[in-house]
């Protein structure tokens, strides 16, 4: 037979408040409770972009190709690179002269190429200036020589040099970045600019890896865009000598086709047993582009998992989420649900088509106290279970069982004793808009405002805030508040109370000394239960 | 069960027992407030329909809201089947069906989930109970709707559903408050059908209406409720009594003379009308005789009829109305 009980559960249950109230829980749980609980060692979010700028010179001038890519090596457009060149001066009677200057902007694959006319000598200063849309990180990217002279043999020494665009800046070449689907995950960006300006074309990437056995050092390193330091230079004593690195003592990683490209980490089997990470960049001919060679601490580029949180301080946060949050929306879900099961259905009369089935009035009246308060625990179980699984994915254990069968507990004194409020006044409420205007007016009054009612309470009786007087007037306003009775719970788990009135105060405390015990939480659980259900019935029973 | 006498001194076999019920509204004393209900007794027995009969606030309704157990009698007792409607609620409650004035359900709720939900109340096993539940929409013509939320529902349809609701379990008593009200001419010959095939099923019946007339036709007794008291309870043999001695007769005289209407004082009272036409009331001798008399006596005898008092007519000298006030009377 179609169980009256179970009819008014699932009623109960598929109700819009109790759908709606048990989405607001569960979405703010995956809004909240990751804050609280992951530490990620990947890079934080910049506003601003990575930039690296080739150059090069013919006959028709100098030659600029400028790549800039946020952390997740993505293009970022509307950089501005603005370069000057001038002469260089040799002694303080030629003073340099501009030869010109001339900026491009990235588009939105993160490229810009602009050129400053001229005949193509390599003796040339230049200064490049980036220019972030948002102004951050603007400002001078280097200044120098395209050329450095010695004066010994009074040559230059060409770092840019005709035809194949160089970096300006570093090695060039190869970084590091974050994986855009993964953020504990590094990729490889590599970017190069082949001969003339145009493209790379079937360059290759390799990798090598280094024995941890093997001592290292390394010079010339600067900071790498996805973290850690990239360095060109690097010296191995013993180990491998990166003089020798070829395409036959490396492992290919990928080719490179565009400006810009990424490369997922090479797989690693045992992470513990690398020294170092090697790459390089090779021409299709075989050759490796020396420029290219950088190496990596295997921690830049497999970093270890976010430091989980300790348990106990994760089972903290949670406690003050469950009572932040849920204990602010718990009463609600009671009113509004025992409204709609028996409040409403009372006053306009529904409920007599169903009292005059063979039901008695206290069967019915404790069936509809039963069937709301059912259903509401199994939504605030499952809420309560999506929180919990949301720790166990980012720290890797669920919450402290201690802590969820406690607040799970309270919650359901808390459920039962506004259930059996709301069902009271109905039974004295002659009209449903006051009962659910008093019954929201309750949820304001003792969930919302009672730390300033209490504050207030304190204050006129001359109670200094943060005395031992204060601390028992505010414990004492959890005994007799159904709606903290969590806070009360949460008290004696933690041996720290929370109190927010006209400010936020919070310090440990010995429960006991405070009459929180177990006795005391059993007796009061048990009154906020026991009273309002047996008021209502009494009323239910003895009255039309 | 109860054997009782009721007010004829008859005994019967009592099946619905109003017993000496008393209702306040207000939780003031007797000595402030008058009750809704004043000490009424009455019973319903097997195979009886029991009309029962007020002006508008006279107690009909508060009456059966409590026997049906929606309302708590403030004293008194009503049975059915010998089980307390208060203290035994739910062994009561299986042996009724109520049809209230203006059914009230669940609107969200969809009409056969809740037919199937009373008939949990009931123990009907679910199978059973689709069973059932698929033959009463059937009977109260509302196949189609059974799937349909009862906010869509109109007036007409909730109080069949609520018919469809208190035939499910098919129980031996009925209460049934105002059903005539609101329904179409079909409707009303549809309930009456309904009515008249309980009484022939051995059911137990109490109806009150308004439509005094429907309830002269099929009621067994009917019991007049003024004021929240119970001012006569008539058989149907009484109430056909009423009919014929509280008749009125109409004589036009081709020549009225003080003579004739000499004689018609002497018989019961007399109302002329112009100077020929003579209205006989609260006589009991046969009509037929009268006429005889007048003709033997010379008159000559334009016109000679009987009207039969109405039910409506009998109400409203038992309630000291008068037929002006008969507005009073009508459908809510």
């Amino acid at each position: 037979m179609t169980n009256p009980l179970l009819y008014d559960v699932k009623r109960s249950l598929t109700s819009k408040s109790v759908l709606i109230m048990m989405l607001v829980l569960i979405l703010l749980s995956f809004a909240l409770v990751p804050s609280f609980t992951a530490t990620s060692t990947g890079p934080g979010s910049n506003n601003y972009a990575y930039t690296q700028t080739y150059a090069y010179y013919d006959s028709s001038g100098y030659h600029f190709v400028a790549f800039a890519w946020n952390q997740f090596g993505q293009g970022v457009s509307g950089i501005t690179f603005q370069a000057n060149l001038s002469t260089i001066s040799s002694s303080p009677q030629s003073p340099p002269k501009t030869i010109g200057q001339s900026s491009g902007t990235t588009n939105s694959s993160g490229e810009a190429q602009f050129t400053i006319s001229g005949s193509g000598s390599p003796d040339i200063m230049f200064s490049l200036l980036t220019i972030q849309p948002n102004n951050y990180n603007s400002g001078e990217s280097g200044y120098g020589p395209f050329a450095s002279y010695n004066p010994q043999n009074d040559t230059f020494v060409t770092y840019v040099r005709p035809d194949q665009p160089v970096p300006l800046f570093g090695s060039g070449g190869i970084n590091i970045v974050t994986d855009s689907t993964n953020s504990s995950q590094r990729d490889i960006i590599v970017d190069w600019v082949g001969m003339f300006g145009a493209p790379p074309s079937n360059y290759s990437v390799y990798y090598s890896f280094e024995n941890s056995s093997a001592s290292s050092s390394s010079s010339g390193c600067q900071s790498n865009p996805g973290g850690g330091e990239v360095c060109t230079q690097v010296i191995t004593q013993p180990g491998l000598n990166p003089q020798t690195f070829n395409e036959s003592n490396m492992h290919i990683l990928g080719t490179l086709n565009s400006y810009t490209q990424i490369f997922p980490s090479p797989t690693v089997a045992n992470l513990s047993s690398i020294g170092r990470v090697f790459l390089a960049l090779f021409y299709p001919n075989g050759t490796m582009l020396s420029q290219s060679l950088t190496s990596f601490d295997p921690t830049v580029l497999y970093p270890p998992p976010p430091s989980p949180i300790t348990v106990a301080q994760g089972n903290s946060l949670v406690i003050g989420f469950f009572e932040g949050i849920f204990g602010l929306f718990v009463p609600l879900l009671a009113i509004l649900v025992s409204y709609n099961s028996y409040g409403k259905d009372r006053i306009s009369g529904v409920l007599e088509s169903v009292l005059s089935q063979p039901v008695s009035r206290r069967g019915l009246s404790l069936s509809r106290f039963v069937s709301s308060f059912a259903a509401m625990s199994i939504a605030i179980f499952i809420a309560m279970g999506v929180v919990d699984g949301i720790v166990w994915h980012y720290t890797g254990s669920f919450v402290n069982s201690e802590i969820i069968l406690s607040s799970a507990g309270a919650f359901l004194v808390e459920l039962a004793a506004f259930t059996g409020i709301m069902m009271l006044l109905s039974r004295v409420v002659k009209s449903s808009g006051a009962l659910i205007g008093i019954g929201i007016g309750l949820f304001i009054v003792i969930d919302f405002f009672w730390g300033v009612i209490l504050a207030l309470v304190t204050a006129l009786a001359r109670i200094g805030t943060g005395t031992v007087g204060y601390t028992q007037a505010m414990i004492f306003g959890e005994f007799v508040n159904p709606a903290q009775f969590v806070g009360l719970v949460d008290a004696y788990l933690t041996h720290q109370v929370n109190f927010v009135g006209l400010g936020s105060f919070g310090f440990p405390i010995t429960p006991s000394t405070y009459g929180i015990t177990v006795l005391s939480i059993t007796a009061t659980a048990i009154l906020w239960i026991g009273l309002p259900l047996a008021a209502f019935l009494y009323l239910a029973t003895k009255r039309d | 069960m109860k054997r009782l006498e009721n007010d004829h001194g008859d005994v019967a076999l009592s099946v619905i027992h109003v017993e000496g019920v008393t209702k306040y509204y207000t939780r003031k004393t007797a000595s402030s407030s008058r009750p809704a209900i004043d000490n009424i007794s009455f019973d319903v027995n097997d195979g009886e329909i029991v009309g029962f009969v007020g002006l508008n606030g006279a107690g009909k309704t508060t009456t059966i809201r409590i026997a049906s157990g929606v309302a708590l009698p403030s004293s008194g007792t009503i049975t059915v089947d010998g089980r307390d409607i208060v203290k035994e609620k739910a062994e009561a409650s299986k042996r009724l069906g109520w049809v209230p004035e203006f059914p009230n359900f669940d609107q969200n709720a969809k009409a056969k989930n809740l037919l199937l939900y009373f008939a949990g109340f009931h123990g009907i096993e679910k199978n059973e109970a689709e069973k059932r539940a698929d033959e009463l929409f059937q009977r109260v013509s509302l196949t189609g709707s059974e799937g349909k939320k009862l906010r869509t529902y109109s007036q007409g349809m909730k109080k069949r559903f609520s018919l469809a609701a208190a035939l499910l379990p098919d129980p031996k008593n009925f209460l049934f408050d105002e059903i005539l009200n609101g329904l179409d001419p079909e409707g009303i010959h549809f309930m009456r059908s309904l009515v008249v095939d309980l009484k022939k099923k051995e059911k137990a019946v109490l109806l009150s209406s308004h439509i005094l007339s429907e309830i002269e036709n099929i009621a067994d007794r009917v019991v007049f409720i003024h004021k929240g008291k119970i001012i006569k309870i008539a058989t149907r043999e009484e109430l056909a009594g009423i009919g014929s001695a509280g008749g009125v007769l109409k004589i036009v005289f081709q020549n009225l003379n003080d003579a004739a209407l000499g004689y018609l004082k002497g018989l019961g009272e007399v109302k002329l009308e112009g100077s020929d036409t003579v209205f006989l009331s609260a006589f009991s001798v046969d009509p037929t005789l009268i006429n005889t008399e007048l003709v033997k006596r010379g008159f000559l005898i334009r016109e000679f009829s009987f009207e039969k008092s109405s039910l409506e007519d009998y109400f409203f000298k038992l309630v000291g109305v008068t037929p002006e006030d008969s507005t009073r009377v009508v459908a809510k």
